[in-house]
Parts: structure tokens; sequence; C-alpha cells
């Protein structure tokens, strides 16, 4: 097994006092489906940004696929973000004036892919969570459930080895959660792709391989 | 290439979202644009008309080479420059001429021009009311209008009539030496308004046997195929050292005043411009923030700062165009207001006095005005849009994403 995810004593402190995240280290291998378990405030999304290269540590190295990250250098964040990284937000974030299909294509815009690749590979993957039927449709004709499906399909576009969710069932009831747990389940086993997802939510823990805990700022495994 | 057109397309979806406020910006810098167009078709019109009136009034196709003084001496006509003038392009003639001044016995002073006959009829092309040209090598003297007038009424000379000049020569010790010519008047030309009418016109040879020591050109006349090619040869003839004259000139300050017109109009209707830039600015600002999100969501999925400029920029862009094509509409439509309406009242007012203006369109709006109000357009929302821009692309990802 590879490594993908290699996390090296990465700490934030916003103020003097108050760690957000204190010397994370942890290896994810590829594949892996990862959970970050944690009450909020405890520091996860600040874990969760750091290696999704939003943000960047006040200390300490992380290594994506071989790649060490310089935080410093704004176009490799790009480069990583378009090849490395998908996003699965908490709040969708789809462009409500764009279709499914068109905000599945979205982030493969700044990749330069002729309209027809684009658009093939967004049916592919609407086909692959199930919403084909709805490519057309606006995001404020979904369903919340529906709404996370096409995010996705969009943090899946690029094909990247890495997709980073952050409390992606936060705004869903219990059955539709379990569902999108599911799907991400499957894609993860069917395409390979590693996860971590940040949830408050214990019980979603019983999808992972692997689930971290964050108290106060530390990472502690639990299996 | 492609990417530009999906970035166009995604910044039209921008842009129709919102249409009102893009149109009300839009139309902030339409105002702003219309009025430099209006101001600048305006004044075209004046130079249109001050310039047509030149070229009726006046010969525009010749002109007029004299020597030049440079650093106290004179760089005189040679043969070679005149040989060098009539070969350029665009001249059709050109003639060199002596002037000399001569005085009747009752102390007239005569200016008189020599030049070769022919010459003299391709590039003045005279009529008569008297006679017609003189003979090469002879006594035979041609008068304008004016002067043949003055002597007869002073000095009792008719056309036809033989009469006595004399020429002033210095001896060795400077004292002055009088020689009398008799010289024959063969023709008399019709009035011209110009300056041949007060002067009167000799073979070139007869003018330097007559004054009999040496002389060089004092000046040569060029006559131009074309109005249009008359600045170009003038200038060819300026970087022979030369200096040159005609009624061009008068185009040549018509065209400078009026530039310097309508840049000061221009920079009054300019400040509109300003304030349109500035709507644009303040729109941009507005549309940033509300997409604080959306902006924070695009670069975690891929967008580069640049990409985000290039978003921005372009519905700059289209906001900028939308206010050119709105511009140059209202710029139009104040021209056509200045053409009929304006038109009218001027004339009203002035009376018959102007009744000339009733040929010519007061405001000219030309192609190349219209062109230059939409590229100005463009530009300006372009630059506004810097700013925001910039400050979109500097937007923190993370916060950017739990913007409300």
């Amino acid at each position: 097994m590879t490594v993908i995810i290699e996390a090296d004593k990465l700490a934030k402190t916003y103020s003097k006092t108050v760690p957000a995240l204190a010397d994370a280290s942890f290896c994810i291998e590829k594949g892996e489906f990862v959970t970050l378990i944690g009450r909020s405030g405890s520091g996860k999304s600040t874990l969760l940004n750091i290696l999704g290269c939003l943000d960047n540590p006040t200390s300490g190295t992380l290594t994506l696929d071989g790649i060490p990250v310089k935080y410093q250098d704004t176009s490799q964040l790009v480069t990583l973000r378009r090849t490395k990284i998908g996003f699965v937000f908490q709040q969708f974030n789809l462009l409500p004036y764009l279709t499914a299909r068109e905000n599945v294509e979205y982030p493969m815009l700044f990749n330069y892919h002729d309209p027809k690749t684009r658009a093939r590979r967004a049916e592919d993957l609407l086909r692959c969570v199930g919403l084909y039927p709805r490519r057309d449709h606006h995001p404020y004709e979904m369903s919340g459930g529906e709404q996370q499906r096409v995010a996705i399909a969009r943090a899946l576009i690029n094909d990247p080895p890495i997709i980073f969710a952050d409390e992606p069932t936060g705004n869903l009831d219990q059955k539709t959660s379990e569902e999108i747990f599911g799907l991400m389940r499957s894609i993860s086993e069917e395409r390979h792709t590693t996860f971590f997802i940040v949830t408050h939510e214990r019980d979603f823990g019983a999808y992972a391989d692997r689930s971290f805990q964050l108290v106060d700022g530390k990472v502690h495994a639990t299996w | 290439m492609v990417k530009l057109v999906d970035y166009a397309k995604l910044s039209a979806l921008q842009i129709r979202k919102k249409k009102m406020r893009v149109l009300l910006t839009a139309f902030g810098i339409a105002i702003g644009i219309a009025a430099v167009v209006g101001i600048i078709s305006f004044g075209e019109g004046i130079r249109y008309q001050a310039i047509d009136t030149i070229k009726q009034q006046s010969d525009l196709t010749l002109i007029e080479v004299t020597g030049t003084v440079q650093d106290g001496t004179v760089i005189p006509i040679t043969d070679s420059k005149v040989t060098m003038i009539q070969n350029l392009s665009h001249v059709e003639a050109a003639a060199p001429v002596y002037q000399v001044s001569f005085s009747t016995l009752q102390q007239t002073y005569i200016s008189v021009t020599g030049i070769r006959g022919d010459d003299f009829s391709t590039l003045f092309k005279p009529t008569y009311t008297y006679g017609g040209s003189f003979t090469s090598s002879s006594n035979q003297i041609i008068l304008g209008h004016d002067i043949s007038e003055k002597v007869r009424k002073y000095e009792g000379i008719r056309s036809g009539d033989l009469f006595t000049v004399v020429i002033r020569d210095y001896d060795q010790n400077g004292a002055p030496r009088d020689r009398k010519v008799a010289l024959q008047s063969v023709g008399t030309l019709r009035e011209r308004g110009d300056d041949l009418d007060n002067i009167a016109i000799m073979d070139i040879d007869s003018v330097k046997t007559i004054v009999n020591e040496p002389m060089s050109y004092s000046t040569v006349y060029v006559r131009v195929d074309n109005p249009e090619n008359v600045f170009a040869v003038a200038k060819d003839i300026q970087s022979m050292g030369l200096t040159v004259n005609g009624a061009f000139r008068q185009i040549e300050s018509v065209n400078r005043l009026m530039d310097i017109v309508l840049l000061f109009l221009s920079i009054f209707a300019a400040i509109s411009l300003v304030v349109g830039a500035l709507m644009i600015v303040n729109t941009m600002v507005m549309a940033v923030y509300e997409r604080t999100r959306e902006i924070g969501v695009s670069m975690a999925v891929g967008a580069s700062p640049g990409d985000v400029v290039t978003l921005i920029l372009i519905e700059c862009f289209y906001i900028g165009a939308i206010g050119g094509i709105l511009g140059d509409l209202l710029g139009l439509l104040f021209s056509w207001i200045i053409n009929t309406i304006g038109k009218a009242y001027l004339i009203a007012q002035m009376g018959d006095l102007f009744s000339g203006f009733a040929r010519y369109d007061l405001a000219l709006v030309t192609p190349q005005i219209l062109v230059a109000g939409f590229l100005l357009a463009v530009v300006l929302s372009l630059v506004s849009g810097i700013y925001p821009a910039v400050k979109a692309a500097r937007l923190n990802p993370v916060e950017a994403i739990h913007h409300p």
C-alpha cells in the first residue's frame, strides 16, 4: 500500500495561548476511508483546511501523493487542488445558476478540458451517483441529499486521489446521511479513492476503515 | 482560447442574473461616452465646415516654396533643388521664379514675377480681360487686375501700351545709376482674389536680362495633383530645408485650433466618464462581496487567483461593451438633435448670414468616433474592474467558503 497523506507535526495557533491544532502526525494510505470525529471547535476544520491546501499550518509538514506541500507557493497549491484533491462541503456549495451537469463540470473549467470530454465525464459521474435523469435541473429544484450527490460528483470530476469532506451530512437527515455515507464508501472501494471525512457524529465511524478523534487540537487514532 | 470562451459563458450567466443592475451601471458609462461622442462630433462638424470653406475659397493645391534663413545664413533655392522638387511624386508642376520690383517714371512700384510662359499657364491657369501671354525673351508683360487699374489711374498706362520703367544700379562707388527700360503691356488678368492681382508677370529670362546681375530664385511654385497629397508633398519639401507656404497652412491652423478646443471639451466630458467608472467599481465590489462564498468554492475546486481575476474582468468587459454600444447610440441621438433642432434654431437666430450652415451638418459622427467611444468604454470598464478583481483574487478561501 502507498501512503497518500503524510502529516508530520502539523500545528496551527491562532492566538499564542490556545493551539487550534497541536502536532498532528499520521499517515493515510491510498484508498483508505477515514473519518475524523470531534466536537465543534475541536480543530477538525482547521486540520481539514490544512490538509486540503486551503490554509497553511504554523509549523509541520505535509506530503500529498508523494509531493511535499509548499504552502507559500500559490501556483503549487492551485495545481494540487486541481489534480490531487476534491472537496465536499457541509453547505453543498453548488453554483445556483448552473445545472447539475454544469456544476459537476465546473472544476474542469479551470483545467482546460474540451467541452465534449467535460460533458461526457460529468454525465458518467452523475450516473454513478444516480442523478443522471436530473442532469439538467438546477440546485434549487433538488433536495439536500441530491445536491450533496451532485457535489460528490463534482469532487470526483478531475479524478483526484483524495476527497476531503467537511461535515458532508451536517445538513441532512439521518436516512439521507446514511445514503450519502454509503455512496462515498462504495465510490471509495470502486475507484480506490481516499476519503477523509470530518464529522461530529460518532455513528458514521462504522463506515470507516479508520477513525481519528480530535480532542483539544490533539489527534488520537481510535483503531 | 477554449478556456476564455468558457469563462465568457460563465460571466455571461453572472451578468444575466442581475440585468437591471448591469444596465444601470452600463448607462452610467454610456452617458459619459455619449457626451464625448456628441462633443467630438460637433467639433468635427465645425472643423469640416471650416476646412471645406477654405478649400472652396482658396487654391489648395498650390504650394509656395521659399528659401530658409538658418542661423543667419540663407539657404537658397538652387537648380538642383528645383529638380528634386519636380521629381517628387504627386507634383504636377514646379516652376522657379524671380521676384523683382520695377519703378515707373512716376515712382509707382510694380512687383514683377519672372516665370516661364508655359509654367505660368499650367500653374495658374490664367484668364485675360485683355490680350494674352507674353512671348519668351521679350519685353512683354502681363499685369494683374489691381496693378493694371492702379497704373491706368495714376499714370495713364492702358492695356497694350508701351511704358517705361526705371532700373536702379549702383556703380563701384555706390552711387545710383538709373537705367530706363521700355516694357509692353500685352495682357491683363481677370480679377482672381489672390496675390496675382497685385503683380505683373514677365518671362523669366527677360527679367534676368533686364536686372543683369546674378540672382537666385526667390520662390518655387508647386502644383500638387490632389488636395489630399498637399501635406505629404509639403513635408517632403520641408525636409529639403526649404520653407513652404500656401492655403494648406490655413487648414493646418484650423486643425491645430480644433485639436486644442476638442481636447478641452473632451476633458470636461470625461469627468462624467470618471463618475461612470466609479459606478462600475462600486457595482463590481458589491458583486464580489455577494459572491464571496462562490469565489471561495471556485478556489477550493481549482480556480487560480488569475482565473478569478479573468472572470471578474470579463464581467467588466460586458458592462463596458453594453455601455459603449448604449453610449454610441445616445451619442448618435445627441448629434441628430444638434443637426435638426440645433441647426434650425441657429439659422433662425442668426438669419441669412448663417444660411451657409444649411448645407452642412453641425455635428459630424464618423465611424472612427464611434469605434473610439466603444473602445473607451471597454478600456475604462476593464480598468475599473482591476480593484474588485484583485480584491476577489486575494480572498482567503477558508474564510470565503464560510461567508454567510
